[in-house]
């Protein structure tokens, strides 16, 4: 039979957090008249860049390897965070100046030798009849609740591959993007946004570099926030293993539109 | 002729880096593109959210706990449960593993250290986009120790309009009319609480009976009935001054008083022989004028957000519907045609919906419909609901409800009709009225 002695400093230990509990239910869950005019301030002292941050401590797994890919030179993210200055100022300070973004922690060390060169490509337009048929056939039912049937159309095509290939391929890209796509259609104005994301496919389907977005309705907040989950819908669906290989390294366009989407 | 010449040959390399520099943007812009697909569904849902415990200890975790239930309420973020979490030790002076926070699908993180310096309370927090992987937002905000909850608030304003586009309305208060004991001995005194029901408290001592209580929607200002047994007063009331003055005597019972949005004028009902009608007062000159006078009970008057409209309720068709008129009580026209009986209609403070009461079916319930009375929809039913408020934002509705029991409390409804809830204040209240943001 193990007996195990009580510590006096556990003992302690605990009395002295349960008396700071009580005395801070005391004091918190005490209802006092207001005072009239007791509306008291509360202010933002500071806005705090991304700059003055640590790396993230990195998790034990490693994000999952692309078969194909060269292993790029070792990332320095692997590394535990060095001593970095706190990230909140000292009080009272004037917020840190809107200094450029010095890079501030290198996350993504963007893949080089792995973009297969791009073929020669002479403009074709599409057979948007052949597209039609064939996505009617090759295309799984999406899990997307909203929006009227669309053909999500590729406009370019790539001579290579036949226009079924090509929509089969496509289809699968627009439904993972479709899958991760959260638009606001709540907010007034939601509703009618028009976000364009731009961006590169890297060489294991990834997005690689930054990913852009244009807005092409109002500029307003509601639209500048409706781009970002834009830009979320597509580092959310990357990668896009679906996409055959002949597209890595291609630079991608899609445009999220709101207006189908928020439509019942 | 040699002189021009040559000046046009020291332009030539100009020329030619400009046209180099051209050709360059032309290729990087984001326009160009080798595939370009088109994205016309999405799965719109309520944004999952991660709100871990700031660091800081209890009051950390306080904090993240009204910013969570804040972000919940509005019904455009699914916080997500804190069980689930796999990164335990986040900070502010560190960034987020990204990894571990998409694997439990968080669109948004938010890290938030407390300390308290010098007397005083200091949250920094940051908001973090975890697919993009970058912040969206770092702020710090002070206060003394006992306002934690303002600064949750606040916290909860700036991530709210961060990622919706939308002004947020969590630093606000609601007025409302308190009730406490039976029959015989009930009081209706005035009452504020934060808008997630905390730190309520009572404005007015019970000897007269308060009734539909506003605020302005420019100050902190109240306009509130009291009722009395030689006859009923509308007072302003200005919170931050303590200075109570009343609107002027009238011939008549007045009720029903409202602000209109540059909080400029007051509208009110008065009620002389069986016959109520609207008048608007100007609060600098104190002139009142009439704005009704049908032979039929005309009330609860609310401005448009531009001031140029008034909704009301009129019973003039032979039951309680709604009606909207010029602000001078020009070209009444009824808004209302299907069945039930409309009452207390408020505008929107975006001036896109009319929130109302109806009754119908045996049941009451609040709705909203546009201002021309079309796309109506109902957002709750039970045996009595009624008295809607907006948030100053226009996001959600404040009510009361009252059960067959016959207590009536306090509830709110995001203008979707998603998240129903009744709010945190423990006592009997009704007629909510929402303060603007706070400064």
């Amino acid at each position: 039979m193990i007996q195990r002695e009580t510590s006096p400093a556990l003992v302690g230990s605990v009395l002295l957090h349960g008396l700071a509990a009580a005395a801070l239910l005391v004091s918190w869950n005490f209802t006092r008249d207001l005072k009239v005019g007791a509306v008291v301030p509360v202010t933002i002292v500071a806005n705090a860049p991304e700059t003055n941050l640590a790396p993230a401590v990195q998790a034990p797994e490693v994000q999952t390897a692309q078969a194909d890919e060269p292993v790029p030179t070792a990332p320095v993210e692997a590394t535990p965070p060095a001593p970095q200055p706190k990230a909140q100022p000292t009080p009272k300070v004037a917020p840190p100046p809107p200094t450029p973004k010095p890079a501030p922690v290198p996350l993504k060390p963007a893949p080089v030798a792995a973009k297969p060169a791009p073929p020669a490509k002479p403009e074709k337009s599409l057979d948007l009849d052949a597209l039609a048929a064939s996505l009617s056939k090759s295309a799984k039912p999406s899990s997307a609740a909203k929006g009227s049937a669309r053909p999500e159309t590729a406009l370019q095509a790539r001579p290579a591959m036949g226009t079924a290939e090509q929509a089969a391929a496509f289809s699968g890209l627009t439904q993972e993007l479709q899958r991760r796509w959260n638009p606001n259609c709540d907010v007034e104005g939601g509703r009618d946004v028009l976000v364009r994301v731009t961006f590169t496919i890297g060489a294991g389907g990834q997005v690689v570099g930054d990913v852009a977005s244009q807005i092409r309705s109002a500029q307003t907040p509601v639209s500048q926030a409706a781009a970002q989950r834009a830009v979320r819908a597509v580092y959310a669906a990357s990668p896009f293993r679906s996409l055959p290989r002949e597209f890595y390294g291609e630079r991608v366009a899609v445009n999220f539109n709101a207006r189908e989407a928020c439509t019942p | 002729m040699t002189a021009r010449r040559s000046f046009f040959l020291s332009l030539k390399p100009i020329v030619l880096a400009l046209a180099w520099l051209l050709s360059v943007c032309l290729a990087a812009s984001p326009a160009r593109a080798d595939i370009e697909v088109n994205v016309n569904r999405g799965d719109a849902q309520p944004l999952p959210i991660a709100v871990p415990a700031f660091g800081g200890g209890n009051v950390g975790a306080d904090i993240a706990g009204v910013i969570s239930a804040n972000l919940q309420r509005s019904g455009m973020f699914r916080p997500i449960d804190p069980a689930s979490f796999l990164e335990k030790d986040l900070n502010t002076a560190v960034q987020p593993r990204f990894p571990d926070w998409k694997q439990i699908n968080a669109q948004a993180l938010i890290s938030g250290t407390v300390t308290v310096v010098g007397g005083q309370l200091k949250a920094g927090f940051r908001l973090w986009d975890v697919f993009a992987e970058k912040q969206l937002l770092g702020q710090e905000v002070t206060a003394s120790p006992e306002n934690w909850r303002r600064v949750a608030h606040k916290i909860s304003d700036a991530i709210y309009e961060q990622l919706t586009g939308e002004k947020g309305y969590f630093d606000t208060r609601v007025v409302f009319v308190a009730q406490a004991g039976g029959r015989g001995s009930k009081t209706k005194r005035l009452a504020i609480m934060d808008q997630d029901g905390a730190n309520p408290s009572y404005l007015t001592d019970g000897s007269a009976i308060i009734m539909t209580p506003r605020f302005s929607s420019t100050s902190q200002e109240i306009t509130y009935m009291a009722l009395r047994p030689e006859g009923s007063m509308i007072y302003l009331f200005n919170l931050e001054t303590g200075r109570r003055e009343s609107l002027g005597d009238f011939k008549g019972m007045v009720f029903a008083p409202r602000f209109s949005p540059d909080g400029g004028k007051v509208a009110f009902s008065v009620e002389r022989g069986g016959n109520s009608d609207i008048f608007v007062m100007d609060l600098h000159s104190r002139a009142a004028a009439r704005l009704t006078s049908d032979p039929s009970i005309d009330t609860s008057p609310s401005f448009s957000p531009d001031g140029g409209r008034i909704v009301f309720n009129s019973d003039r068709s032979g039951s309680p519907q709604l009606y909207v008129m010029g602000a001078d009580g020009s070209n009444p026209k009824r808004i209302t045609f299907q069945a039930g009986r409309y009452t207390t209609p408020v505008w929107s403070p975006t001036g896109e919906f009319i929130a109302f009461t109806k009754q119908a079916g045996g049941q009451f319930h609040i709705g909203v419909m546009r201002p021309d009375g079309t796309d109506e929809r109902i957002l709750t039913s039970s045996y009595l609901d009624e008295g809607p408020a907006w948030a100053p934002n226009g996001r959600v509705l404040m009510f009361s409800r009252e059960g067959s029991g016959g207590a009536s409390k306090l509830w709110s409804v995001d203008i979707l009709g998603r998240v129903l809830q009744p709010m945190p204040y423990p006592g009997a209240g009704s007629d909510p009225a929402w303060s603007p943001l706070l400064n």
